[in-house]
């Protein structure tokens, strides 16, 4: 961190905030610049010593994830001229001389670490000549290699942990310095530079070093530190308690789903602040009496809560920790993490923010003491092994490089990159010559483009939020030019004239110019378009007789049948709005809807129906029976003429709030539909659709009129033969069908057949699994997928599917436009998860007889070009992928909170039917009976053969799987077994009749299971001593049971010293019992034992062989060895 | 953190087809709305324009209708 020339003008109050900013935040500043505080520190002497907190989190983190070079320091320069190797070795003997922190190991023998002195563990002087290389290419050489040497682990047993390397090039040296975290940190390295050079100038000149004896060692630092609590550490615990309440970590939008454990994966996206952004960030940091630092935080605060959506933003943050004078000029490590966490109020304009930013910085600093670790632990942050951290995004602004000069040698450093993370977000920044540095990220999670677009944003909106600091940060939420134009591209479907014509416009043309084309097809039933037509107009001529006015609802309550059709057509005509309810819904339900409606007139072919509504009390005033409707087409009555913006049909859905609302669409949507199906699939006369979809749903609408509009045939098929795979296909079959439309479910069922379709592909209304994707594509003459609410006229965005990739969303059809927003109707940054609004042709004209509703969904536009226009608010997330595919997050009600971690329960089903004996799956959340967890995340499992006692098979290996490609946190708690899925009237997935499970059914970790193998009894017994227990069943939670990560550590080094085996300390914390320890060490000491049977095959096998085979065999493994890459 | 919606003031805005809905009183209206008077909460809104929008039909269609009819 940086912070201001001290002292001048402030008042003493303010200067004590500075010191103590200063003590804390210096890791900035570099050496000699903190507050010369000093306390006694006693002279442990220079046996093993215990680790200090900073060295335990690193050799935690080791345990964790062994074998990991992303906690290299390093440090690379290149030096003007030729440096004297001798009198560099020298001076590196010397400066191991003076810090022996350098050759330092740490030994856990016995499962405690310590911090042991070994000769063993030397750094040396490696000199690499590239006076070959020519000179055009000699630093490039000189940096690659540089940066494969940084990225080689080092061993914190065996060390050294340090090392020094010189490329020597044809015209000059670079320099490098390479130091493992766990005895350095930044100001640690800046030390070594400084000692390193001084140490080396005299040596050179052949005298002694001018360097004051070094008051304390490192390991009296850390043993003091270790010998008890500091006593400020109860006050800083109760702040950070109280601070850090209710955390939620940033919900990143991460590109590639979180992996069950981390890796430290990296790669970094630069950024530039250039001179004249530079300068004002240090202008406006003046200005404000604050720090580039807290200016900089502040922005990325800016920059985090747009890209969440999440006001409550937490950053990590990392102190030096060198609060004491003689630490200053020690080599070691000291730092401590921090966590800065600031409420990001739109209505707050940035100097307002910074000036809260500067307050909660300055309150951190002043409780920067207690270990970050014990905070996480007290705190019980959400711990899991998917992240490296309970900070995903962590911000440090080094000083500029130490720009060493060695024995009048210039040096002048040259940035190596990184190649790894350890958050999910780590923005690395030097203030020297000018801001730059890099955002670094996961490359297991995010895309290299979102990282480079998260960047540009960051000095972008720095550069925004320093001209306008007084704007609310809510109109101003900053976003690129170039960020804004491409999301406007991506809104906008194809712009394409739409004709003022109605429905029945389309079907006349077809009508009068191909009269004898098969228009309606059904079993045993061939309408053509001039029988149809006729049917229809007396049907119509009824309706008008009837006294139909413009626009008002006819009821139509009949099966899959030409009826249907001619019903549908002759409502239009006689310019009534179609009103379809489904014959296979229940008669409450259809009663209920006919009431709410007020329909006056029903079309229906069931003479009873009548008196059975009545008694639901739905009496409509006349209703007209199949079997009356007639041919005769009256004479002369003239046909209304219909208002393109007149509505033509009406359908009722269930919201979320389970009352099912009317929604009103025009001629003029569903004719921007209709006509967007030429567009988008080619749809022509040749056209033959199987018409599947419930009549109340308005996909049916679109399947009759689909063909109708461009002269093709629409086949009924008929309700009952599509519960059957076989049937269904038959029926597609039977009639020719070249395209249906059908949901996931539906292709579910016809991929079942015997007989498979192979037709065109039409998907929608639910999730589109990949593995049925990858099917479509395979099969079928072309796939699409497709997307939209009622409410904006049948799909509002399609896609063709496209084999091996995610199922996007798709694109904007026709005259419709896509947004995603935050809650405040504002666009979202690309690649940040919004809710999506659809504007557009399509848009219905909203509830009927719910103004209210209407008014709360379809709000005012702020993007659109023309003045006034309206858009619908989904209540779906989505967010583009980085290739700019919409992606489908989750429904509102989708979007999930477990133990602080959002889940997506989409995800979390992908993973249960990726079980090879599960044929389908949900999840949902729901309360815990037995109240220990606010909320339980509960799989249903449909099996694809009834499954005999699943909770002893199933269950437990489907859990196993899960655990295999999921966090932690997104396993399941409980599973249930069903037989199948409970579905709403339009096949959808019914949530709300998912079962809530049974009190103490709890499959996972609450009751007491005794161990059941020795190795389960030994284990047992290692962790009962370890943690001073009377009981622990093997499937009880390490964590719960008072065990911290630390700890955690410990018993992995104790149970691989006692099994010899190797066990990943990661591994333990996806199931932190008895049970899965056991599991991991009988799988280590299984691979041993193969291991060793295969030696022992080798061994006898040898002593079999003839002695010139062996002799060959022997040369041959020899010459192998010699051509084996040396390590560098 | 807290949702504080209802400390928001929001207004009834309407547009030149007389298609109601509710904006933030301080923010700018999109192009063609207007606030048409009433201010309050967003339930107040709400439940005021469920009062005074009896005729879901944009203005324009509303009028061709009167005519033709």
């Amino acid at each position: 961190m940086n912070v201001p020339d001290p002292g001048a003008g402030l008042s003493p109050a303010k200067a004590r905030l500075l010191q103590r900013w200063r003590s804390g935040a210096a890791d900035g500043d570099g050496p000699g610049a903190a507050a010369p505080t000093e306390r006694p520190i006693p002279s442990y002497g220079t046996g093993p010593a215990p680790l200090s907190p900073a060295q335990q989190r690193l050799w935690f983190l080791e345990q964790l994830r062994p074998g990991s070079a992303a906690f290299n320091l390093s440090h690379c320069a290149v030096l003007d001229g030729r440096v004297d190797t001798d009198a560099l070795a020298g001076a590196l003997d010397d400066l191991v001389g003076r810090h022996d922190i350098l050759r330092t190991v740490i030994d856990a023998t016995g499962g405690e670490p310590r911090q042991v002195l070994a000769d063993g563990a030397r750094p040396r002087l490696d000199v690499v000549d590239l006076t070959d290389v020519p000179a055009g290419d000699g630093l490039a050489t000189a940096t690659a290699r540089a940066t494969g040497v940084t990225d080689e682990p080092m061993n914190l047993g065996t060390g050294p942990l340090a090392r020094l390397v010189v490329y020597r090039l044809a015209d000059r040296d670079v320099l490098l310095v390479v130091v493992h975290h766990v005895i350095a940190d930044g100001w640690a390295l800046t030390v070594a530079l400084r000692d390193l050079a001084t140490l080396y100038a005299a040596r050179v000149a052949g005298q002694p070093a001018d360097l004051a004896p070094l008051p304390i060692r490192f390991a009296d630092m850390a043993a003091w530190q270790a010998g008890g609590d500091d006593p400020a550490y109860d006050t800083e615990r109760a702040y950070w308690r109280d601070r850090l309440a209710d955390l939620r970590p940033p919900e990143l939008p991460v590109d590639k789903p979180r992996a069950a454990e981390f890796t430290y994966a990296g790669d970094w996206a630069p950024v530039e602040f250039g001179t004249d952004l530079d300068a004002a960030v240090r202008r406006f940091a003046r200005e404000t009496n604050t720090t580039p630092y807290v200016v900089l935080l502040a922005a990325l605060n800016v920059v985090l809560a747009m890209t969440t959506g999440q006001r409550d933003v937490v950053v990590g943050g990392a102190v030096a920790g060198r609060e004491l004078a003689q630490t200053h000029d020690l080599i070691g490590n000291f730092t401590n993490t921090l966590a800065f966490r600031n409420d990001v109020d739109p209505r707050l304009g940035f100097r307002d923010l910074l000036a809260g930013v500067r307050e909660t910085t300055l309150a951190a600093l002043a409780h920067q003491k207690l270990p970050f670790d014990r905070v996480v632990e007290e705190l019980k942050l959400p711990r899991s092994a998917a992240h490296a951290g309970p900070l995903p995004v962590l911000f440090v602004l080094q000083p500029g490089a130490p720009a060493a000069d060695f024995a009048g040698l210039p040096a002048t450093p040259v940035q190596l990159g990184w190649r790894t993370a350890r958050a999910d977000l780590e923005l690395h920044l030097r203030d020297q010559p000018h801001l730059h540095g890099g955002l670094v990220f996961r490359s297991d999670l995010f895309d290299p483009r979102t990282a480079r677009r998260l960047a540009e944003r960051f000095v972008v909106a720095t550069r925004m939020l320093l001209m306008l600091p007084d704007e609310p940060l809510g109109r101003l939420w900053p976003l690129p030019d170039a960020e804004t134009r491409q999301l406007a591209e991506l809104a906008a479907g194809p712009q394409r004239d739409l004709p003022p014509v109605t429905v029945v416009d389309l079907v006349d043309r077809q009508i009068a110019g191909r009269p004898h084309a098969v228009a309606v097809t059904a079993p045993g039933v061939r309408l053509s378009y001039a029988e149809l037509d006729t049917r229809a107009r007396a049907l119509a001529g009824r309706l008008t007789r009837a006294g139909l006015r413009p626009e008002e609802p006819v009821a139509v309550l009949l099966p899959r049948s030409p009826e249907l059709v001619v019903a549908a057509l002759a409502v239009l005509r006689a310019g009534g709005c179609y009103l379809p309810l489904d014959p296979a819904h229940s008669e409450r339900r259809n009663a209920g809807t006919l009431q709410r409606s007020g329909a006056r007139l029903l079309l229906t072919a069931d003479k009873n129906l009548t008196g059975r509504l009545a008694e639901l009390g739905a009496a409509p005033e006349q209703v007209l029976l199949t079997d009356d409707w007639g041919t005769d087409v009256p004479d002369g009555a003239a046909a209304p003429v219909i208002d393109p913006d007149a509505l033509a049909y009406q359908i009722y859905t269930s919201g979320s709030t389970g009352t099912p609302k009317g929604v009103l669409v025009s001629h003029r949507s569903a004719v921007n539909y209709l006509l967007s199906l030429v567009e988008e699939h080619d749809f022509d006369s040749s056209v033959v659709l199987g018409a599947i979809a419930s009549p109340a749903f308005d996909a049916s609408v679109a399947e009759l009129f689909g063909p109708l509009s461009v002269g093709g045939t629409v086949h009924l098929v008929d309700g009952d033969d599509i519960a059957d795979g076989n049937r269904f296909a038959a029926a597609l079959t039977a009639g020719g069908a070249t395209v249906i439309s059908g949901t996931a479910t539906a292709w579910q069922l016809l991929r079942r057949a015997d007989q498979p379709v192979r037709i065109n592909a039409l998907v929608g209304g639910e999730r589109v699994g990949d593995d049925l994707a990858a099917y479509l594509v395979d099969t079928q003459l072309g796939a699409w997928t497709q997307y939209g609410p009622t409410e904006t006229t049948v799909w509002a965005t399609v896609t063709r599917l496209v084999a091996d990739e995610a199922v996007p969303l798709g694109h904007p059809i026709r005259n419709t436009r896509c947004y995603l927003v935050d809650d405040e109707l504002r666009p979202v940054p690309f690649g940040a998860v919004g809710e999506l609004c659809i504007a557009g042709a399509g848009l219905a004209r909203g509830y009927a007889g719910s103004p209210a509703l209407t008014a709360e969904r379809f709000v005012p536009d702020p993007f659109a070009e023309a003045p006034g226009e309206r858009m619908y608010r989904t209540g779906d997330f989505a967010r583009y992928r980085p290739d700019g595919a919409l992606q489908f997050v989750g429904r509102r009600d989708d979007q999930v909170k477990v133990r602080g971690y959002r889940i997506e329960l989409g995800e979390v089903t992908a993973a249960a039917e990726s079980h090879i004996m599960i044929a389908e799956a949900a999840v949902a959340v729901r309360p815990d009976p037995d109240g220990v967890e606010d909320q339980l995340l509960v799989a249903y499992l449909v099996p694809r053969e009834p499954a005999i006692d699943p909770e002893t098979h199933l269950i437990p290996d489907v859990r196993r799987k899960m655990r295999d490609v999921l966090p932690a946190y997104m396993v399941p708690d409980r599973f249930l077994v069903l037989d199948q899925l409970p579905r709403t009237g339009t096949g959808k997935l019914d949530v709300n009749a998912l079962p809530t499970p049974g009190g103490n059914t709890r499959s996972t970790e609450t009751a007491y299971v005794a161990p059941r193998t020795p190795l389960e009894a030994e284990i047992t017994e290692i962790v009962r001593d370890f943690l001073g227990l009377d009981t622990v069943g093997v499937h009880d939670d390490f964590f719960e049971l008072g065990g911290h990560s630390i700890r955690a550590a410990q018993l992995v080094v104790k149970l691989q010293e006692r099994y010899g085996v190797e066990l990943v300390m990661q591994k333990l914390f996806g199931s932190p019992t008895v049970e899965h320890l056991a599991n991991l060490v009988q799988a280590g000491l299984d691979r041993q034992r193969q291991l060793t049977d295969g030696h022992e095959g080798i061994r006898r096998l040898v002593g079999e062989l003839p002695d010139d085979k062996l002799d060959a065999l022997l040369a041959t493994l020899l010459a192998e060895r010699g051509q084996a890459p040396r390590a560098s | 953190m807290s949702n504080e919606t209802a400390e928001v003031t929001h207004a009834v805005v309407v547009n030149d087809e007389e298609q109601y809905s509710v904006w933030w009183a301080d923010r700018d209206l999109p192009a063609g709305w207007r606030k048409a008077g009433f201010e309050g909460t967003r339930a107040d809104c709400l439940a005021h324009i469920e009062q005074v929008w009896s005729d879901l039909r944009p203005r324009s269609l509303r009028e061709r209708m009167a005519t033709s009819a």
